[in-house]
């Protein structure tokens, strides 16, 4: 991560923009590798001032798609707020700018989770989801829509 | 278009590598992240101004 994704720009900007960014070395802080649960190095953890986790990445990605899951975190902390306009204006954008990818279908899958937490109407969990299942068939974002139906 | 220096010819023996202009040096310059903030410092700064803490932690575990 320090030899290629950390230092393109694009995470760069992204990062110090976006977030208050703390290194931890986990061997000179296990209590706090085993408060956040972190087995495995790569491990990016999006938290607030309480400690909470709302996003990790484990494991390398390249650049582009750090910034994408980062940003995912991002509409997540404010999902978990329940601060629907912002975290609809996040997912908005990363369903946009990052189509395609994985983080892609993830924003669409939770655009249309915020959409129906400011309505409380079902309905408006179908546009977004709907998309999903036509630009990502094949996506476990896709498949996590499909609520099997009672026989 | 390339600037040639003076008394400078074009043969297969010559070659001159036209520098960046300095705005453009500048402009390629790359943000570093800064780790240098404590996760204290962090909750400090993050329950005053809202903002997301993005921790990475950065080695293999023993």
């Amino acid at each position: 991560m320090d030899t290629v994704t950390y230092p393109d720009p694009r995470v760069a900007e992204f990062v110090e923009h976006h977030f208050l960014p703390v290194r931890i070395k986990v061997e000179q802080e296990p209590a706090l590798v085993e408060s956040y649960l972190v087995s495995w190095t790569p491990n990016v953890v999006v938290a607030d001032e309480k400690d909470r986790v709302h996003y990790r990445v484990e494991g390398y990605l390249p650049a582009e798609d750090l910034v994408a899951h980062l940003s995912l975190g991002i509409g997540k902390c404010w999902l978990n707020r329940k601060q629907f306009a912002q975290a609809l204006g996040r997912f908005e954008e990363v369903s946009g700018r990052h189509q395609g990818t994985d983080a892609g279908a993830e924003a669409l899958y939770w655009l249309g989770v915020v959409q129906y937490k400011q309505s409380h109407d079902p309905a408006q969990l179908r546009p977004s989801w709907r998309r999903l299942a036509r630009e990502y068939p094949d996506s476990e974002w896709t498949r996590r829509t499909q609520i099997p139906s009672r026989s | 278009m390339s600037r040639w220096p003076a008394g400078c010819q074009t043969t297969s023996a010559c070659f001159f590598v036209e520098l960046p202009a300095m705005e453009e040096v500048m402009s390629a310059q790359v943000e570093l992240i800064r780790w240098d903030t404590s996760l204290a410092q962090a909750h400090e700064v993050a329950a005053r101004e809202g903002k997301a803490i993005l921790l990475d932690f950065s080695a293999a575990p023993q």
